[in-house]
């Protein structure tokens, strides 16, 4: 399988004492779900938006279907990869419906229905939904709503930024399973940044530990538990009680 | 027959109205009402502009010709306007002095002498004058560390005002405020102050029986009244300036006394006093039955349910209309600028506030150099108030917009361009809508100030009325000024629920700094 993305030594660095990434390098397949994990201050955001150009690496590559990102218009870019937040980054002012046909609309496509179906996928009923503010869905609905906004356009990549993170243990579960029905559906490339190693090694097929804006260790979860490569990924893996 | 065509557009262009102004107190009021009426008796079209705000004002507006004539002293002529402060005591050498420097540099002309001379009257309680054994300003002055003082700004800022009287006889007060002419003698009746200052003239002197101390050692220049005529009108109608000259050396001081005695304690109307004087000085024949049923003051009901009103309150509502409307039109798209340059927009902000400290006096005083008196200078005043409200919840609104929902949509694929319209500006429009409230109430009353320029509206009474000590004439214009803030208010109220209607509220998401 070709990678859908390789990340080339990229360094960022917020001052001449914040490093935010050191020399990072990955490739993600295409279909292959990465978790990001990693402390606050890892580099995991900062890397994950470095792939939709919403950071700019002060020196790596990109590459994004063999060409590289830095070539690209960055509202294109962006516009080929979904992106969910942590706290769903609804607009306010505007309906589900809308909220979820954002990116088809940025593209000019016609087709009303787009929304509608993208609902269904993540689980939620048109009928019901679809005319609702957001500020009147719950916090698992409103993360509902911002995958099928990221879904909706069908991208060839999905970029998710701890996107259970604020949710309860329950809602959390809910949701973390119909994301892995969602992806073994529709087979598209996830990066999914998070600091819950369990929540990593149940949905990812390959995970990189960051640690100060390096790449500890990027294996599949069943190595990373086997065979930890570092002291860090050692200690990682005690304090999160996986082995 | 072109002979004739000639001399009818000669006639019909001559008919300009002639436009008398005065300055915002009684005395003005009625040497200036007299002038009108004079010139009427003449064969001349009038308009009158009273009330206009100060020497400040009212001069430069004669020398720009958006007045032609209103009354003036020689005094304020070589204090306030020349900026002598060498005063000689000589009221004939004083006037030779304005007269000729200010027709000089401004060609103005200052007509001879009205007859009386109304200089500056430092005045106490009968109390404090009786306790302190107070007769002259030497008096005074051994006890003026006690007391405190209520002056007229013009009384506290000009070199023969409070600091000659400092020079003069060493008077510092305890304290000093400033006061309206209109207000001082109740504050001084009332213990708010412990002394003022008036004019020889005030018909309140004898009203609230305070007491004048004798200005023992001559530090007040004289005051001759002068009708002083504009450039415009010496060109276009000497005939006019031979009129007005008719009123020289005719009023005496005893009978100017008397008339603001008219004016201020029986509250005969201005117009009844100018005419009875006219006539009893025989320059104007006796149409007395005409005024009858005017010669008292109105009630406030009369006053509110006057057809001026109604065009009073259009004329406000259009200065606000027009001045907010260019304001939002301005303000918005310069705050949507300044988010793409945030290192700079604080600086541009503060500078617009700035002109929210300018007293409106002051700025509207600035105008007119530059837009003459009248609605124009108005607006732009009205304007420059009301941009910062706008400009500061606008900026602040868009910066401050759902961070979460605005990172969001640029990592959707918005552009900068659809991020701000279709995000950060309708997320922002609640606040935008508060400045604009802000904007909109603060004009309505500023624009109370517009009368000082003669551009109407509902100041119109109110400064009338300070200036004539009519209570209800000030109610008449105060009430329905307040009345229309809160209207305007409420209406604006309406429309900032329409443009934020449906949207969830409250629950905004909150995005974490990353």
């Amino acid at each position: 399988m070709t990678a859908a993305l390789r990340i080339e030594c990229l360094t960022k660095r917020w001052s001449s004492t914040i490093t935010a990434l050191d020399n990072v390098s990955l490739d993600i397949k295409s279909g292959e779900c990465v978790a990001l994990i990693g402390e606050s201050g890892s580099g995991k955001t900062t890397l994950l938006r470095t792939i939709n150009r919403m950071v700019e690496p002060d020196s790596g590559v990109i590459w994004f279907n063999d060409r590289r990102t830095a070539e690209l218009n960055p509202v294109e870019l962006r516009r080929q990869m979904g992106y969910v937040p942590q706290d769903g980054g609804l607009l306010p002012h505007w309906r589900v419906r809308r909220n979820v046909g954002l990116v088809p609309w940025l593209l000019g496509k016609k087709d009303g229905d787009i929304a509608d179906r993208a609902l269904t996928l993540v689980g939620l009923e048109p009928a019901t939904f679809a005319t609702r503010w957001p500020s009147a869905l719950s916090g698992g609905q409103r993360q509902r709503v911002a995958i099928a906004r990221a879904l909706a356009a069908d991208p060839t990549v999905l970029l998710l930024d701890e996107p259970f993170g604020a949710l309860d243990a329950i809602t959390r579960a809910e949701l973390q399973d119909a994301f892995r029905d969602l992806r073994r559906r529709l087979g598209t490339t996830a990066i999914l940044v998070t600091h819950d190693l369990r929540e990593a090694i149940e949905l990812a097929d390959r995970i990189a530990v960051l640690h100060q804006g390096r790449v500890e260790q990027y294996a599949p979860p069943s190595e990373l538990l086997a065979t930890p490569a570092t002291e860090y990924v050692s200690t990682l893996l005690d304090r999160a009680h996986v082995r | 027959m072109t002979r004739y065509l000639i001399v009818a557009a000669l006639i019909i262009g001559g008919a300009r109205p002639i436009i008398v102004g005065s300055k915002p107190f009684g005395e003005s009021y009625i040497l200036a009402e007299m002038f009108a009426q004079l010139l009427e008796a003449r064969g001349f079209q009038v308009e009158r502009r009273p009330g206009l705000g100060q020497t400040l004002i009212a001069y430069p507006a004669l020398v720009k010709g958006a007045i032609d004539v209103y009354p003036e002293y020689t005094g304020t002529g070589l204090l306030a306007i020349l900026g002598d402060s060498t005063a000689s005591g000589d009221p004939r050498a004083v006037y030779a002095r304005v007269s000729t420097a200010l027709g000089r540099r401004d060609g103005v002309r200052w007509l001879p002498p009205l007859g009386f001379e109304n200089t500056y009257a430092i005045a106490v309680r009968q109390s404090t004058a009786d306790s302190l054994h107070l007769t002259t300003l030497s008096d005074l002055a051994r006890v003026s560390s006690r007391l405190r003082g209520g002056l007229t700004a013009d009384f506290i800022g000009r070199p023969d005002g409070l600091p000659a009287l400092g020079r003069v006889y060493g008077l510092h007060l305890a304290e000093v405020k400033a006061l309206l002419p209109a207000v001082k003698y109740q504050a001084l009746v009332q213990g708010a102050v412990d002394v003022i200052d008036g004019y020889e003239t005030d018909g309140s002197i004898e009203r609230y029986r305070v007491v004048v101390l004798t200005d023992d050692r001559h530090a007040f220049p004289p005051y001759e009244a002068v009708a002083v005529v504009g450039p415009a009108l010496l060109r276009d109608e000497p005939r006019a300036v031979l009129a007005l000259n008719e009123l020289s050396d005719r009023i005496g001081v005893a009978r100017m006394r008397a008339l603001n005695r008219q004016l201020e304690v029986e509250g005969v109307p201005v117009s009844v006093i100018a005419h009875s004087t006219l006539v009893s000085l025989h320059l104007v024949g006796d149409t007395a039955g005409t005024f009858g049923p005017q010669a008292r003051r109105a009630t406030l009901l009369e006053y509110i349910r006057e057809e001026r009103l109604g065009a009073l309150t259009v004329r406000h509502l259009e200065l606000v209309a027009v001045s907010l409307g260019a304001a939002i039109l301005f303000a918005i798209p310069l705050a949507l600028v300044l988010t793409a340059i945030p290192t700079r927009a604080e600086t541009v902000i503060r500078a617009v506030g700035v002109l929210q400290t300018v007293p409106g006096i002051a700025l509207v005083a600035f105008m007119i150099p530059l837009f003459g008196i009248g609605v124009l200078p108005a607006l732009v005043a009205l304007f420059l108030y009301s941009l910062y409200p706008i400009i500061r919840n606008t900026y602040t609104g868009i910066r401050d917009a759902d961070p979460g929902a605005a990172d969001a949509a640029e990592a959707l694929g918005m552009t900068g361009r659809q991020v701000l319209l279709y995000v950060r500006l309708p997320l922002a429009a609640p606040v935008i809508m508060a400045g604009i409230r802000t904007a909109a109430v603060i004009d309505v009353g500023t624009a109370t100030l517009a009368a000082f320029i003669g551009a109407g509206g509902l100041g119109d009474p109110i400064v009338s009325g300070l200036a004539l000590s009519d209570t209800r004439m000030i109610l008449s214009g105060a009430i329905p000024a307040a009345l229309l803030a809160l209207a305007v208010d409420g209406a604006l109220a309406v429309t900032e629920r329409l443009v934020t209607t449906g949207r969830g509220r409250g629950r905004r998401s909150d995005a974490r700094p990353r």
